[in-house]
């Protein structure tokens, strides 16, 4: 094939091909004008290695199997204007996105930190990622980048609420349907919701229909699910949005690579007050019952004395899944796990944590509250003793609708609720939340305060956290609470357990990191533990 | 379908291994899958919540707990559960906690303590619930997963059947973490040439690509032909990924409907994605209803025994025995084998009444240079005229109407032959 012979680039499967065109591009008869071989793609692979930047170099292989040059979909627009300075001509059947035909229909000025941070996405070519704080007004910065780019745009959410939550205000934005992929949803339009889930099951079949993605809570990105869903994409411009873009596992690196450069933060303390309700955070330490105290002690002996008698050290990289291996293969084991999950759960479920859930119930009649627990068991049960809408996985989204319009409306004082609520929701007008129950996750803890931040009024929002006192859940509280947002400096008298509690502690942070890192749909599966 | 956390799986150096069902532990394994088998069916009309309990009511060793736990998700596969009907439980909760909401207001600001109860009975009165306390709490979460009823059942014959699903399942589960399989294929006597086909097409369905190797050609000597083949995704030329692993699991019962072969995974398994190696092969898995030889179909069958009748010492006839692949492009697993006395081989596909479309894709594959010669046969129905095919090409299509004709089949091969 001569050097300055066309060359054809589709998407396929979430790939681009390179191939040369078939003889009705080239308007000749040849057919052997159009056989792109392994010595012509070895050439065209050096040139482009040369041409692209350093995120993209390397991205293009010779593909034995399918008789192509082949590049992950990402690697579209630096390698469409790295063709076109080698002086290549291209016939791009890759791109199937449109221009956005919508406009904006409702125009809002923008805060000062919305508009450097729109400023500063477009100075790095309309890629990377934008740090703000939950309230802080996030989508609305979405909204002025897709005024700005004018393609069409595919918004990918972590949860089916915060997917219908975008439906509406995209709808409501643009004045025009807005598509939906998800929650046995598929409809795809130029302005499309997805959720994390369905954009890595779908991305292979919609990643060239969209110029712009937008990825919410964008710290879901990098687990390597998720991640495979951005490489998939062939959008040239990408959006990224989260209060919390660090991961425990490191692997916020990725951002640079599959959305672009950090282009603005703000922290939630520079903006409280002025762009986010003020705060307080209030820790209530509930004692165990007797009975409790005495089968609390009784599981945790059984459990920490499988773990010493088989030398497990629970605070080690590895030492959870240990544990749970070692407890696999016989009896003794399975009833350490079972303490394990038992002893757990009594702190987790204390009947005391309850009796100040009604307490709180009582005092805040009035506000808005969002009941936050560990498990849907568990919030289910509140549900049926005290008698709040609870919104699970199960709900479906008309219920969701109701409930939160009936929050709104002030028909329902509490909502009680696992994790779907925990990101991105928004609630403007809750001002209470009681934190039952949960992970060691720092991430999940600021995102659950997050949910009461929004400014509205001279609303002044409070947090809640039940910790059942001298147990391993203290350990747990403690770690959720290692960000600046909580800013309470007595609230940091650490709990100083023993050498070997502590270690056995790791359990739950072990467990939680895991949590923290995977993108195993833990928003949209259901969450598994047993009722209090 | 198995999922992973169902699955116990044991490293053994850089391989995975599934511990084996011991003999002496199989009437066991039986027994308890016969158990959870009556008490499935038994709970017909009863809840899934209800279910899931006389499951794990069921007595079983701590090591029995995967395998009790992998028996459960096929059953509650084969079953179908369906909300009770009656009150709209979703206008009920509103009803309740709405009027939930009131009272506590009420109270408290009364200087009283809220009471629940008399919310529940309020609306039990109002929508004429039996007197019992649970009618309400039952109406009102009767949507929910664990409230569902079990309406119908297809479950499998006997606890023997479960264990063989399970058996399947895990092997489907480890898959999923496949990042590439290497199937090495046998046709012992090229009759396999139907469960071949169906095996590329299903790697076509699931979007996998595969690179062919021959291993061996077909001997005179009885030798069997064997290929390799290397199957994954588009993705996977730029590392290892898991994101093709349910189209490879999948993939499982068409490799199982060949007689002969041996599948190679690369695995990530555990919560480390660990990279290990995972085999399987026929023997272990054999499919119990294509342990006889598989029946070829009637057209090929006609075709090669009146080749045999016309070919005197010219020519031998023979089945299968080729994978001609252009990648890229395609793939086309011929029926028969004609090899002239010169040496020169040409290959027969019957393509019968397939489709329009079948030809034109056969035509391609030639024009755009598939290896080896081929003679292509089809229907007249399919309406494609033969004269599309270059004369110079290695390729011949023969047309017929009715009944195959061998002549005509031979003439196109000795055409092609010289080509």
């Amino acid at each position: 094939m001569p050097d300055d012979a066309p060359l054809l680039l589709r998407f396929s499967a979430g790939t681009l091909e390179l191939t040369a065109p078939p003889p009705r591009h080239t308007g000749g008869s040849e057919r052997a004008a159009t056989v792109l071989g392994p010595p012509q793609a070895a050439a065209l692979i050096a040139a482009l290695d040369d041409a692209l930047d350093e995120a993209n170099a390397g991205s293009w292989q010779w593909d034995a199997r399918a008789a192509c040059l082949r590049a992950p979909a990402r690697a579209y627009a630096p390698t469409r204007r790295g063709l076109q300075a080698l002086g290549r001509k291209v016939v791009d059947e890759a791109r199937a996105y449109p221009e956005l035909g919508a406009t904006l229909r409702v125009r809002r000025a923008p805060r000062p930190y919305q508009r450097e941070a729109i400023g500063a996405w477009k100075a790095a070519r309309c890629r990377g990622v934008v740090v703000l704080p939950t309230g802080a007004g996030k989508s609305h910065v979405a909204v002025m980048a897709m005024a700005v780019t004018r393609r069409a745009t595919l918004v990918v959410a972590p949860t089916l609420d915060l997917v219908r939550q975008w439906h509406g205000l995209l709808k409501t934005s643009f004045g025009c349907e807005v598509g939906v992929v998800g929650g046995g949803d598929h409809e795809v339009r130029p302005i499309t919701v997805t959720t994390y889930d369905s954009a890595y099951l779908h991305m292979e079949h919609l990643g060239a229909r969209f110029g712009l993605v937008v990825f919410d809570e964008c710290h879901h990105l990098p687990g390597a699910s998720f991640a495979f869903a951005a490489e998939q994409c062939l959008a040239p411009y990408r959006l990224g949005l989260t209060a919390t873009p660090e991961r425990s596992d490191g692997r916020h690196t990725l951002y640079e690579k599959l959305i672009g450069p950090t282009v603005h933060e703000q922290a939630i303390v520079q903006l409280a007050g002025d762009y986010l309700a003020d705060y307080d955070v209030e820790r209530i330490v509930v004692s165990l019952t007797s009975a409790e105290r005495a089968a609390y002690e009784s599981h945790r002996a059984v459990y920490l004395g499988f773990v010493r008698s088989h030398g497990i050290r629970l605070g080690a990289p590895n030492g959870w899944a240990t544990f749970l291996m070692r407890t696999a293969g016989s009896e003794a084991g399975q009833r350490a796990l079972e303490s394990y999950r038992a002893q757990k759960r009594l702190a987790l479920c204390a009947e005391g944590k309850l009796d100040v859930v009604g307490d709180l119930l009582d005092l805040h009649r009035h506000d808005r509250a969002l009941l936050f627990t560990q498990d849907n068991a568990t919030a289910y049960a509140i549900s049926r003793r005290f008698l709040v809408p609870v919104i699970t996985h199960q709900t479906r989204v008309s219920e969701r609708t109701a409930i939160l319009g009936g929050l709104a409306s002030g028909r329902f004082a509490a909502i009680v609720t696992s994790k779907v609520l925990n990101e991105g929701v928004d609630v403007p007008s809750a001002n209470v939340a009681i934190v039952i129950s949960g992970s060691g996750s720092v991430r999940e803890h600021v995102q659950r305060l997050g949910r009461v931040l929004r400014k509205q009024g001279d609303k002044r929002a409070v947090l809640y956290e039940l910790v059942s006192g001298d147990t391993s859940e203290q350990f747990t509280s403690d770690r959720r609470r290692e960000h600046v947002a909580y800013r309470d400096p007595d609230a940091e008298d650490a709990h100083a357990p023993d050498d070997a509690d502590a270690d056995a502690d790791a359990d739950d942070t072990a467990a939680d990191t895991a949590a923290d890192t995977a993108d195993d749909g833990a928003h949209t599966a259901p969450t598994r533990g047993a009722p209090c | 379908m198995l999922t992973t956390d169902l699955v116990r799986a044991r490293k053994r150096g850089d391989r995975l291994v599934l511990p084996a069902l011991r003999t002496r532990d199989r009437p066991r394994a039986e027994a308890l899958a016969g158990d959870l088998l009556t008490l499935t069916r038994g709970a017909v009309g009863e809840t899934r919540g209800a279910l899931r309990e006389a499951w794990s009511s069921l007595e079983h060793t701590a090591r029995e707990r995967m395998m009790v736990r992998g028996f459960c998700k096929l059953l509650e596969d084969g079953c179908t559960f369906e909300s009770a009907e009656g009150l709209d439980p979703v206008a009920l909760r509103d009803r309740v906690f709405a009027l939930a909401a009131q009272r506590r207001r009420e109270a408290v600001d009364g200087g009283d303590a809220f009471d629940p109860h008399a919310v529940l009975a309020q609306v039990a009165h109002d929508e004429a619930l039996a007197a019992e306390p649970d009618a309400l709490s039952r109406a009102m979460w009767s949507d929910l997963k664990q409230e569902q009823r079990l309406v119908e059942t297809s479950l499998p014959a006997d606890g023997a059947a479960l264990v063989e699903r399970w058996l399947d399942g895990r092997a489907q589960a480890v898959l999923l973490r496949a990042t590439r399989v290497v199937l090495t294929i046998e046709d012992p006597d090229g009759r396999d040439a139907d469960a071949i086909r169906a095996l590329f097409r299903a790697m076509k369905f699931r979007r996998l690509l595969y690179r062919i190797e021959q291993l061996r050609e077909p001997g005179a000597g009885g030798a069997s032909a064997r290929w390799r083949v290397t199957i994954d995704g588009p993705s996977a030329l730029f590392g290892p990924t898991t994101r093709y692993g349910l189209g490879l699991a999948l993939l499982l019962p068409a490799v199982r409907a060949c007689r002969r072969w041996q599948l190679q995974a690369d695995v990530r398994w555990g919560k480390r994605r660990e990279a290990l190696r995972f085999e399987l092969d026929a023997a272990e898995h054999p499919q119990p209803a294509r342990r006889e030889r598989p029946p070829i179909s009637d057209d090929v069958a006609k075709l090669r025994a009146s080749l045999r009748d016309k070919v005197g010492d010219r020519w031998k006839v023979r089945l299968g025995g080729a994978l001609l692949s252009l990648p890229g492009v395609g793939l086309v697993v011929p029926d028969l084998q004609l090899r002239r006395d010169d040496g020169v081989t040409v290959h027969v596909e019957v393509l019968g009444y397939w489709s329009r479309e079948a030809v034109w894709r056969r035509v391609e594959l030639v024009e755009k240079g598939l290896s080896g010669r081929v003679v292509f046969v089809f229907s007249e129905r399919l309406r494609v005229s033969p004269e599309v095919l270059d004369e110079a090409l290695p390729g011949a299509l023969v047309r017929y109407k009715g009944v195959i004709s061998a002549r005509q089949v031979l003439q196109a091969a000795e055409a092609v032959a010289d080509r």
